[in-house]
């Protein structure tokens, strides 16, 4: 079954744009520079035997169904997202903008209060990265940039379908209370995904990941929660992602889809510019 | 000029009586239910984020995180008085004896006189024996009153002071500020600041027997001014002794910035050609946005200088990244790092990525008692990779990456949630950076508007042999914060900083 672009806010997107305002902040503590992504390593090995994704997909089928069904989502072709991020015990707060103008032209920028921008990207199939709190334009590379690929796709469900090979129900657990499938998604090199489904509404409500930056790996645990419609897709607009002992709280405003992005909405900025030519 | 926030906090973080002494008021059951939330908030934030749980265990004398949580919690629970329940935390706190540790109240601010006299009495009338213990070492200091939310100039005279020789002597003099006006110069030594001798002053914060970054923070902290406020400075320059002058608030013109729960925090910056030489002076950590502005274009201006210099001296630290930020531009390679940070349950490099424009020539960098924390992971990361040549004198070792999270009282902690690593292997924590050439300042040199720490780069830079960081530098440390009497280090990666 193919997978709706818009799930992605569900889960990698809005771990990509806590892991950004994580390693933003944290940096004010003397921490990373770049943006963590959700590229843990490990080997083939962890991958079953026999793979039988039977069960885990119905579950993830239930999901696109529950929130607005796959003919919704394969209608998206562009999108914007607008946001805050805040990491409130801090007293740190931002703002968050992703631009999706095609399936390989994308743009997330970060505005943090007292810090500045931290701006990510997709040109074609390169990916790129400023950040001015680390004072770094780089282009992203190796697996950091394999995942980024996946998360900055609009159709993002897919791709991650498509590399994560390995889909297992694995059990039941509580989540806020409620009793939540455990669903554990393994890919071919290793990298793995642990995604919690309410069993009573059938919405992704809990996400373990093994965040990747340049600087190292991070583990993270994000609660999906306040699902409203946009377009008539139902998405997660409350994500609390927990990293290394803080809470970071990410609010979507407001989403459009199908919108007419220029090519300045996803314009990288400058100082990516030399890199993107070599 | 040194921050006066930066001053102020890192000052307080540093003493608990401060903050006894700046809170008067009494506890109402819903307020001592306040504290005791805070009290058990703190608590439970180190038991979850502190970055070596073993740590937290019985120490030598048997007693352990907990243990001393649980002994304190009583007395929290029958504080009868803000500044009782603030010294109990703070005592529990301080138990944990590293830096980056602290309670940075709401109210912190700058205080009137009559405060201040006020605050002497509430200590001394403090009914809690272990903040009285605490208070009865501590030199009565300017305390608090609440904090201005909008980011607003400091007010200053103007003056930077260095202890030199035990004796405090003007370092630096902000330009245009009323201490450039009245004709204060470096080198002049104050003697009297109002009715305190600067000279017994010392001696009673050294036998505080805090680091002397502290030491000179306090001492620093005598010039301190409100809006309005003047102070009586007596003056000895040269041969001219005893010349008495009277010097009223300004507002500073170093530009103030503001990031999450911390206090304002003014970002000065210097750039200037010294014979030939890039000159770049960062006060402190933040403003990133200005900061880079300011680099880049000093990197553009200097690409064919002999040699740069980062005069980091008193720099209490800040945005870790920050450091990352102005190496960037001094690296012609990847693959390098500064060092790296270790949390509970991760290893983060401080990786560096080359930037363009970039300088390849000789770099300098300066540093002394009062770098902290960011100053020191880019001094001792340069070092390390052997990119840069450190000169001055031994940094502090105050240097824990960590967070400033909101309490339920409404102040806020200041906690370690990670070590840091050098790219040799030390922990910077206790240790600091040893210079690769150890340079004192001198009265002498000051008054004749010479740096001997800037002349000694500039001498390596034009000394066409002598490469950057041949010697590692040993790991003997300087004081231990585990083994300082008040404990509590401040800053967040700066411990002046908070």
């Amino acid at each position: 079954m193919k997978n709706p672009s818009l799930t992605r806010l569900s889960s990698s997107g809005y771990v990509f744009a806590g892991a950004i305002l994580f390693a933003a902040t944290t940096m004010a503590l003397a921490e990373p520079a770049s943006i963590p992504t959700a590229v843990p390593p490990a080997t083939a090995s962890t991958l079953p035997a026999v793979i039988d994704n039977t069960a885990a997909d119905k579950i993830l089928d239930r999901y696109i169904e529950v929130t607005g069904g796959q003919a919704l989502y394969d209608a998206v072709k562009s999108r914007k997202i607008q946001g805050e991020l805040s990491i409130p015990a801090q007293g740190i707060t931002g703002s968050m903008t992703v631009a999706q103008k095609d399936e390989k032209t994308a743009l997330v920028t970060l505005v943090i209060e007292g810090l500045g921008k931290v701006i990510q990207g997709r040109s074609g199939d390169t990916i790129f990265e400023f950040n001015g709190i680390s004072n770094a334009a780089r282009i992203v590379e190796g697996a950091e940039a394999d995942s980024l690929r996946r998360t900055l796709s609009l159709d993002d469900q897919k791709a991650a379908r498509d590399f994560f090979v390995s889909r297992q129900l694995i059990g039941r657990e509580d989540v806020e209370g409620k009793p939540a499938d455990k669903v554990l998604m393994i890919a071919a090199d290793g990298t793995k995904q642990t995604s919690f489904y309410d069993v009573e509404t059938g919405f992704a409500v809990k996400s373990e990941i093994l965040l990747t930056t340049q600087m190292g790996e991070i583990a993270a645990m994000t609660k999906l929660q306040d699902y409203k419609a946009f377009d008539g897709i139902l998405i997660p607009t409350l994500t609390r992602q927990f990293v290394a002992g803080q809470e970071i709280v990410i609010k979507i405003n407001k989403v459009e889809t199908n919108i007419e992005l220029t090519d300045a909405d996803v314009a990288p900025p400058e100082s990516v510019l030399p890199l993107l030519k070599k | 000029m040194i921050n006066r926030n930066s001053i102020r906090t890192f000052a307080a973080l540093s003493l608990v009586a401060i903050f006894i002494a700046g809170c008067k008021s009494r506890l109402s059951p819903e307020a001592r239910d306040i504290q005791v939330e805070s009290f058990d908030a703190v608590h439970q934030i180190v038991l979850e984020t502190y970055f070596n749980p073993t740590r937290l265990g019985p120490k030598p004398d048997g007693i352990g995180w907990t243990d001393t949580y649980k002994s304190l919690r009583p007395k929290v629970e029958a504080a009868s008085s803000v500044n009782v329940a603030r010294g109990l935390t703070e005592q529990l706190i301080a138990s944990i004896g590293e830096s980056h540790f602290g309670l940075i109240p709401e109210d912190i601010g700058p205080q009137s006189q009559s405060e201040k006299k006020s605050s002497k009495a509430s200590v001394e009338t403090s009914a809690d024996n272990s903040t009285r213990k605490i208070a009865d070492k501590t030199p009565d200091k300017p305390a608090s009153k609440p904090a201005t939310k909008s980011v607003q100039p400091e007010q200053t005279l103007g003056i930077t002071l260095r202890i030199i020789a035990g004796e405090a002597i003007v370092f630096r003099v902000e330009a245009n500020s009323a201490a450039d006006k009245a004709g204060i110069r470096p080198g002049d030594h104050i003697q009297r600041i109002g009715r305190t001798r600067t000279n017994r002053r010392i001696n009673e914060i050294e036998k505080l027997e805090l680091p002397s970054a502290y030491q000179l923070l306090y001492l620093q902290s005598e010039l301190d001014v409100d809006e309005g406020e003047s102070k009586t400075l007596l003056i000895s320059s040269g041969e001219s002794n005893g010349r008495k002058l009277t010097l009223a608030a300004a507002p500073s013109s170093v530009p103030v910035s503001k990031f999450g729960n911390l206090p304002p925090i003014a970002v000065d910056i210097e750039t200037r050609d010294i014979k030939g030489v890039g000159y770049f002076r960062l006060g402190s950590f933040f403003d990133p946005g200005r900061v880079f502005g300011v680099y880049r274009n000093f990197i553009v201006e200097h690409q064919h200088a002999p040699g740069l210099i980062i005069d980091l001296r008193g720099n209490p630290g800040g945005i870790g990244a920050m450091a990352m930020g102005i190496a960037n531009q001094l690296i012609d390679r990847p693959n390098l790092k500064l060092g790296t940070m270790i949390t509970r349950d991760s290893r983060l490099n401080f990786v560096l990525n080359p930037q363009s424009p970039r300088f390849i020539g000789k770099v300098a960098v300066l540093v002394d008692e009062g770098s902290a924390s960011t100053s020191e992971i880019f001094a001792a990361g340069l070092q390390d990779i052997g990119r840069a040549r450190v000169f001055g004198q031994t940094t502090p070792g105050l240097a824990l990456p960590s967070i400033v999270t909101k309490l339920p009282s409404g102040d806020a902690f200041q906690h370690a949630t990670a070590d840091y690593i050098r790219e040799k292997g030390q922990r910077l924590e206790g240790l600091g950076v040893i210079p690769d050439e150890n340079v004192l300042l001198d009265r002498n040199s000051l008054s004749e508007e010479r740096d001997p720490v800037i002349d000694a780069a500039i001498s390596w830079i034009n000394a066409p042999s002598l490469p950057a960081s041949t010697t590692v530098p040993a790991t003997v440390p300087t004081t231990s914060p585990a083994t300082l009497p008040l404990i509590v280090f401040p800053t967040t990666t700066a411990p002046i900083t908070r």
